[in-house]
Order: C-alpha cells, then structure tokens, then sequence
C-alpha cells in the first residue's frame, strides 16, 4: 500500500518536472507540435512501465536469488509459453502504438492549400527567405546571426538571446498554413522549429517541404541542425509571429525598403560612406573565416590583407565575391555572395578591403560596378 | 558433455616457443589467435585513451557557452575523430580481439581457418590509425564532417578526407578479411561434436556478425569511394549540378550504418550470454531463441536503414515503412533482454566485477533501447533527430552498451588469459565509478536533446548551459576513471594473485572445462573428441 | 588446383564482399551516365 503510495507520488513529480523548461520539449506553438508532446509522453509512460517491470524481476532478483543468503540455483532454461507469451505480447503494444502514431505522420506530411508559401535556402552560413506566394509575395533577404562577436569570444556579457538573434527575421502571421520549401546553396543543412514541429533538411538541388500553422503569436527560436561545415552552430533562426493586420503593415515596409534599395543602386557614394557600411558588412559575412585582422586563416581562408586579389584589378575581387569560389564542381564555403547581399553591400565591403588594414588603394567601387559585372 | 581435459601441454616443451621469434619479431609475425588477440586488445585500449582525449577536448569546450578552447573548425574535426576512432579503432577492433581468443578455443579448434591472414588483419590496423592522426596535420586538418561523412560536406575538405577515406578502406579490409576468417573457422574447424546448436553463444553472435561485416563493410567502402571520386575525378555521385543526389550518400551510408550497430552490440550480446549464466550458476535461459533472435535482429537490420533519415524529405509512405520495420526490432531484442533476466531469475547469484558490469549492461542498453523505440516513432524523430537525445541514445547502447560488455569480458577471461586473478576490489570501484560517471555524462543529454540543443555544435544558447556543465563534469569523472581499469589490467598482469583452475564455478564453456589455467601457447591440437 | 575446404569456404565469402563493393559502384556508375 505504502509502496503504491510512494510510486504515485514519485510519478506525479515526475510529471511535474517534465512539465519544467529544459526537461522536455518546448511548449508547443501549433497543433501539430502539440500531437507531438503528446505521443512522447504515451511512449514515455509505456517505457517507464516497461522498464520498471522488467527490471523490477530483475533488481528482485539481485536481492532474493543470491548465493550469499543461500539460494539454491535451479536448471530451468526454457519454457515455451512464457517465450510465446512475451515475444507476442510486445508485437501487440508495438502495433497499438503505430495506429496514432501514424496519422500524426501522415498529417505532418500533408503541406496542401497552404496559404502562404516561404522558400527557405540554407547557405554557409545563414539562411535565405523568399517569400513565394501569398500576401508578402516577392519578399526576399538573408538572416544571418547577429550575436556580436565578442559576446562568442568571451570579451563581453553575453545577452539573452545569444547565438538565437538574426537581423532579418522570417514573419508569418498567426493562424495560416504556412508551406515553408527548403533548399541549400552549398551542402545540407536543416531548418527546424520545434515549437510548431517542422524539420526539413535543406538539400543543395533539391527542394522539400514541410509546413505549420502557428496558433500563437510569439518569437520563437531555433538553429540550423545538420552539419554544415565550421560555422553551423552560428546560422539561427527566427520566426516571429503576428496578429494578420501586422503582419500586413510588415509586408507593406518591407516592400517600400526593398524599392529604396533599388534607388541607392544608382547613386554614387563616397570613399568613407562605403568604408563605413562595407565594415559593416564584413562584420556580418566575412570576419568568421577571413577574420577581424584581415589575416584569414590560411591556407583554408585566404589572408585578404595584402592580397593580391585585393589589390589587383578591380575586376578580379568583384568576380570573386560575386560568384563565389568553386572546386572540382562544387561550392567552397566561399559562397556566391552577389546571390545574398545587394549591390550597395557588395560595393562597400569590396571598398573596405581595398582601403583598410595595409591595404591603401584609395579605390572606389561603385554599385554600378558590381551591376555591371553580374552576369 | 564428455570431459576430456587437456591438462599438459602435448609433452613437447619447445612447441610452446612462440614461432621461434623472440622481441619485437614475435608479435609482428605471430600467426597465433591468442597473440592477435591480445594485439587487438590492447590496440583497442589505446584508441579507447585516444578518442577519450579527444572527447574530453568537445566536453571542455561546451561546459559554457561561448568559444574558450578550440575554434569551430578544429571543434569539428574532434567530433569527426572521436566518432570514427571509436567505432573503428576501439570498439570494434575490442570484439574481434575477443573473437580471436575465444572462438578457437571455445568450439575446440586450434587456431584459425587463415591463421597468417589473420596477422594482416591486425596489422593494417595500426597503419589506419596512424593515416587518421597523420591528417591532423595536414593543411586543413582533419575533415571537420562528423563521423558519418556526409557529401557534399566531404567535397570542401581538404587532403585531409583523402588520408581519412584511405583509413576507412584500410579498416574496411582489416574488417572483411577478419569476419571471413572468423565465419570460415566456425563453420568448417569446430571439433566433433561440438554442433552448432551446442556452441556457446558468443560464437554463435559472432558467426552471424561476420555475415553482416562481409554485406556491409563493401558498401561502406562503396560510399567513400564515390566520395573520393567525387573529390578528384569528376564524378558527381552527390553532387546536384551534375545530375546526382546527396540524399544517395545518406542512403548508401546508412545501408551499411545500421548493420555497423548491430555490428557493435551482437558480440557484446555474445559476451554478456557468457557471463550471466555464469555468476547465476545457471544455464542460458532459452538458447534457441536467443540464436533466433540475433538472427532476426540482423536480418532486419538490413531493412530499416532510413530511420536515420526520416527528416530528408522523404514520401510519407517511405517514412511508414521504415518506422514500421524499426520498432519490429524492439521484439527480438526484447526477448534477448527477457532471456537474460529469465537466466539469473531463481539462479545463486554472485557480484564479481564480470557480474557487475553485465549487469550494467543489461539496465543502462535497455534504456538506450527505450530511447530508441521512443526515435523510431517518425513525428517524434522530425523533434529529436540531430539533438542531443540521439547523442544520449547511442552512447547508451554503446558505452554502456558494447564497451560495458568489453569490460565484462575483459574481467571475466583474464584469469584464463594470465593464469591470475585481478584486483577484485578496485575491479569493483572501476565498476562503480564507470557506472556513476557515464549516468551523469550521458543521462542529462536526454534533456539537452529534448529542450533543443542540436548536435555538433562547438558553442550554445545560454539555456542548455546546466546540462552541458553537468555532463562536461561526468565526462572528465568517467576518463579518469578507465585509468584505474589500466591500473587494474597492468596489476594482474605483473603480479595478481595465481588463479585457481576453476576461478568462476558456473563458467562451462570449452576454455573453462577443457583447458588449463592459464591456456598454453597452442591449445587443441589435436581437436578433441566431444561426441 | 586443389582447394582446401577452408580456402572454399573463404572464397565464396569474399566474392559476395566483392561484388556488394563493385556491384554498388557499378550500379549507380551506369544509373547515372
């Protein structure tokens, strides 16, 4: 009696530390990731049942069949129906299991009448959104990390949401099936929501799908999780969630940006407005594998302070950033950069490398140059 | 079982002279299953310290958030290392080095059906490792790719991945050509009448493991070589831009990767099947099933490959099939489990180091089994796969899994090996400390996992920062602790106490029956006759 | 030539390692020309 009593207390408690942050997955955002929780606790309580049985046998064992307080050892090694009996019964549980198991799968794959469409691209090392089809058609930018270096490197306190914060994050509104497609640029990566239950891995040449329906608004957090070379830890995701008529008023800004930027293709900028903004965006794209110094990390990531690429013909550097660089037919993780960043971005961090470190060109490169040499 | 015990080593003294070599000479060209044996034991332990030090460098690294001690990239190459250095080069290389001095002895032959393939088969090993270290210092370093090797990652390595792809033929061959000689000796030399119905059970895991290395092994070897080619002579296996998938990687990988795990656990299912019965002085319960059983856990791990891969995008009918086929292998194993208790149940039961380890064994690969089932499920997969849960779940099954067996068998047959009885004492605080260290490393990742920590990953958010201190802290317990099995092993070794002839009463297998202890040089020469 | 049992036995066991191995690169060789 006592040892019931004891037994539904610790079971209790242990549902109670389950319910906990940290113990368990996160708290669910959509229906799906809520179906989930709750088949993982079915299993969970199967297992612990099961467990705690067989192992009760055995740890009764331990204590009673001792030789050191005399029990004698029987012969017995068979016995056909205990066989029979706990070969079947286990291959009842499993098939009563795979019934609600299996139509929480089929739902999971089920990305039809989405309302809103986001192809999502992994690159070394952030990731691209373009919104397809739905209200913020014709949206697109890159979201990188924006956690400060010197919060990785221990040089200053980390803030709350280290290595979870982008500057660009991907909004949806609440309440709609979003259909999100993924595909790489380069290798595989994965993109992942746990709190609406989406994982899809992000194939280079290929293109997925999964989808969600958030049912809260919120920010919610994640991180790429498939292996993608040095940088995989560092390219998180961020998704916020608002009521339909911000949702809007976001589509609406985000459309008159993008036109702007189109405008300040066309200007001419001078030396220090580029050195300015293009340390900027070294800082975004660069400094992981060429470093703050300049100095790279050779011979996996060229030095660009003293290069000769830098301090060529401007022509060669521009080619470079623009398409990357590619061995034996496949992308390094020198990425095609004039796929993710803008002319204005491209010519201010192609201006800052010229014109920093000892690099002393005094050159200018202009966002029509970059136009110009896109092909 | 008829006795004929072989108490004195054939009258001819010189016989016992190994190969005529003495030094160094003698183990390069010993033909001899007990050398090899040793060889791949303690070739084993040495990759063990290895791949520990390299894992106590990941550990340190993530007991807080923010770089401090390596960069990403060589982070990755740790992880990379680790993984392929354990698997390759300690614990598999732990069971065939058991196979080596058990299974002669244990069906009453005298040595191996290819006693001097054998030597090769061992010795390709050290040139393997070597090639695996060597890449270390290779412009680039090592591949940062994690074990599995995945394409197109692999493509972006530097020479690195060529020198770690040659590795892995090496040991591929080292592989085949062992499980050819260990499937050949136990069909064709088992002494007569010592059916196959009547080996001891380790032979029996062993014999169906060899068929799984010699289907699999190929198809590893297979996998990197279209990697190579892809790397260097235009190829494009994996590559999309050239018409090919590097979702075929992942399948070609894991057609092998998953027999490679049943690969791991069957000869440390052998071992354990030896030990239990004989600390519960009992017989095995239900020997015919549990050889039915290891062989329908192998057959079907052929079909069930796709687990690791459920979140690749593939149709749902695909993921079905798989999920089906995956939890179909919780009822063999069950019954394994179910067998084993069945065997110490009513028995006279005592605790020896062998005793404790397997059954650690028995509970902490049970719970890595658990978690497995809980993995199999595909909407629960879509949340866990590439976290830290399926981190937690393989070294469960494998730690304490595999090298807990390793250990068992390890106490178990060095007073037949040596003819002296090891440390029982520190053989149990070895236990213990092994028990206690590896619960706290790996228990806490189960939560990491299901909280969001993804795998591979040198830094974190801030909120997976207790489980990663916690687990750093058992990490560096459960390291120091494996010295003090060296301590023990060494201690035997040089001065245990002289062994009796029976030192376990309920072992029955061959060596324990038949053969003196310590077993000399050459042992069932002539085979004996067990009708 | 004379083959022991043994030999034979080893024989068959690396011809089905060796046609796993080439049949597999073999396959996906042709499948992709």
């Amino acid at each position: 009696m006592l040892k019931k009593l004891m037994l539904g207390v610790l079971g209790v408690a242990l549902c109670g530390l389950a319910m906990a942050a940290e113990w368990n997955l996160q708290p669910a955002a959509s229906k799906l990731a809520a179906d989930i929780h709750w088949l993982h606790e079915a299993v969970m309580v199967l297992v612990i049942v099961l467990f705690v049985g067989v192992f009760g046998f055995m740890f009764w064992s331990c204590y009673a069949h001792r030789k050191s307080v005399g029990h004698p050892a029987s012969q017995f090694h068979e016995n056909t129906t205990v066989e029979i009996l706990w070969t079947v019964i286990p291959g009842i549980i499993l098939v009563a299991i795979a019934w609600p198991v299996t139509k929480v799968v089929i739902s999971q794959k089920d990305t039809s009448n989405p309302d809103l469409t986001i192809k999502v691209t992994g690159m070394q090392w952030k990731w691209g959104y373009d919104y397809l089809k739905g209200e913020g058609e014709g949206i697109s930018f890159v979201s990188t990390l924006s956690t400060p270096r010197d919060q990785i490197e221990g040089r200053a306190p980390k803030g709350e949401h280290y290595l979870l914060e982008v500057d660009n994050e991907m909004v949806v509104p609440v309440g709609r099936k979003v259909r999100v497609l993924t595909t790489a640029a380069d290798v595989v990566h994965s993109w992942w929501m746990p709190v609406f239950g989406a994982k899809q891995d992000a194939i280079p040449g290929f293109i997925r799908d999964a989808w969600f329906r958030a049912d809260k608004t919120g920010t919610y957090r994640s991180q790429c999780v498939e292996l993608c070379g040095k940088e995989h830890g560092f390219m998180p995701i961020v998704v916020r969630v608002v009521p339909q008529e911000d949702y809007s008023k976001w589509v609406g800004e985000k459309k008159a940006l993008a036109a702007k930027s189109a405008d300040d293709e066309n200007k001419a900028y001078t030396l220090d407005q580029l050195k300015v903004r293009g340390e900027k965006v070294y800082a975004a794209n660069c400094v992981a594998c060429h470093q703050a110094s300049g100095k790279g990390v050779p011979p996996a990531f060229p030095p660009l302070d003293g290069s000769k690429v830098v301090l060529g013909p401007k022509g060669a550097q521009i080619d470079t950033v623009l398409n990357g660089v590619v061995k034996s037919g496949m992308p390094t993780a020198m990425a095609a950069f004039g796929k993710q960043l803008n002319n204005v971005e491209l010519a201010a961090v192609i201006t800052f490398t010229r014109n920093n470190w000892g690099n002393k060109t005094g050159e200018v490169i202009q966002p029509a140059d970059i136009k110009a040499r896109r092909k | 079982m008829s006795a004929v015990v072989d108490t004195h080593a054939h009258g001819h003294g010189h016989d016992d002279h190994h190969g005529g070599y003495g030094g160094i000479m003698r183990w390069i060209t010993t033909t001899n299953h007990k050398d090899i044996g040793t060889m791949y034991l303690w070739f084993s332990f040495i990759m063990f310290m290895v791949g520990g030090v390299m894992a106590l460098v990941i550990r340190a690294e993530l007991f807080s958030p923010g770089l401090q001690i390596v960069d990403p990239d060589f982070f990755n190459q740790m992880t990379t290392m680790h993984g392929l250095i354990m698997v390759f080069g300690a614990i598999m290389p732990a069971f065939v080095g058991f196979a080596n001095w058990l299974i002669p002895m244990q069906i009453g032959a005298p040595d191996m059906a290819f006693a001097r393939m054998n030597n090769w088969s061992f010795w390709i090993l050290p040139f393997a490792g070597a090639l695996l270290i060597i890449s270390f210092f290779t412009p680039g370093g090592a591949p940062g790719v994690g074990w599995t090797l995945y394409a197109p990652l692999t493509v972006q390595m530097g020479v690195g991945m060529d020198l770690t792809i040659f590795a892995v033929h090496l040991l591929g061959m080292s592989s085949i050509m062992g499980s050819i000689n260990i499937v050949t000796t136990i069909l064709n030399l088992r002494a007569p009448g010592m059916t196959l119905m009547r080996m001891p059970l380790f032979c029996w895991t062993w014999l169906i493991t060899g068929y799984l290395l010699i289907a699999v092994m190929p198809v590893l070897a297979g996998a990197v070589t279209m990697t190579l080619t892809d790397r260097h002579f235009g190829t494009s296996f994996f590559n999309a831009a050239g018409g090919g998938d590097p979702v075929l990687y992942q399948h070609i990988f894991w057609f092998f990767g998953h027999p490679e795990v049943y690969i791991i656990a069957l000869p440390a299912f052998g071992v354990v099947s030896q030990v239990i019965p004989a600390f519960s002085r009992k017989p095995l319960f239900g020997y015919a099933s549990m050889v039915y059983a290891t062989s329908a856990i192998a057959i079907l791990s052929f079909i069930v490959w796709a687990h690791h891969m459920y979140t690749v995008g593939m149709p749902v009918t695909g993921q079905l099939f798989f999920m089906y086929a995956t939890t179909l292998i919780a009822v063999p194993t069950g019954v394994k489990v179910f067998n084993w208790v069945a065997t110490m149940w009513k028995g006279s039961l005592t605790f020896e180091t062998p005793m404790l380890f397997a059954c650690g064994f028995l509970f902490l690969f049970t719970l890595g089994g658990f978690t497995g089932l809980v993995l199999s499920l595909v909407p629960i997969d879509i949340q866990l796969h590439d976290t830290y849960y399926v981190v937690a779940h393989f070294h469960y099954v494998m730690v304490a899994g595999a090298l807990f067996a390793a250990f068992a068998g390890v106490y178990f047959w060095l007073p037949k090996w040596t003819g002296k009885m090891y440390d029982e004492k520190l053989g149990q605080i070895h236990f213990w400390l092994t028990m206690i260290f590896f619960n706290v490393t790996f228990f806490v990742q189960h939560f990491a996992g299901l909280a969001g920590m993804p795998r591979r990953i040198p830094d974190y958010p801030l909120m997976f920062e207790t489980w990663n201190k916690i687990s750093s802290i058992g990490a560096f317990g459960f390291g120091l602790s494996q010295l003090l099995f060296l301590y023990v092993v060494l201690k035997c070794i040089r001065s245990g106490a002289k062994a009796p002839e029976k030192p376990w009463e309920g072992a029955d297998s061959l060596e324990w029956t038949h053969l003196p202890t310590p077993v000399p040089y050459h042992t069932f020469d002539p085979q004996p006759d067990l009708r | 030539m004379a083959l022991s049992r043994n030999a034979k036995t080893g024989l068959i066991l690396a011809s089905i390692a060796a046609a796993w191995f080439f049949g597999l690169i073999i396959k996906y060789w042709v499948m992709g020309r």
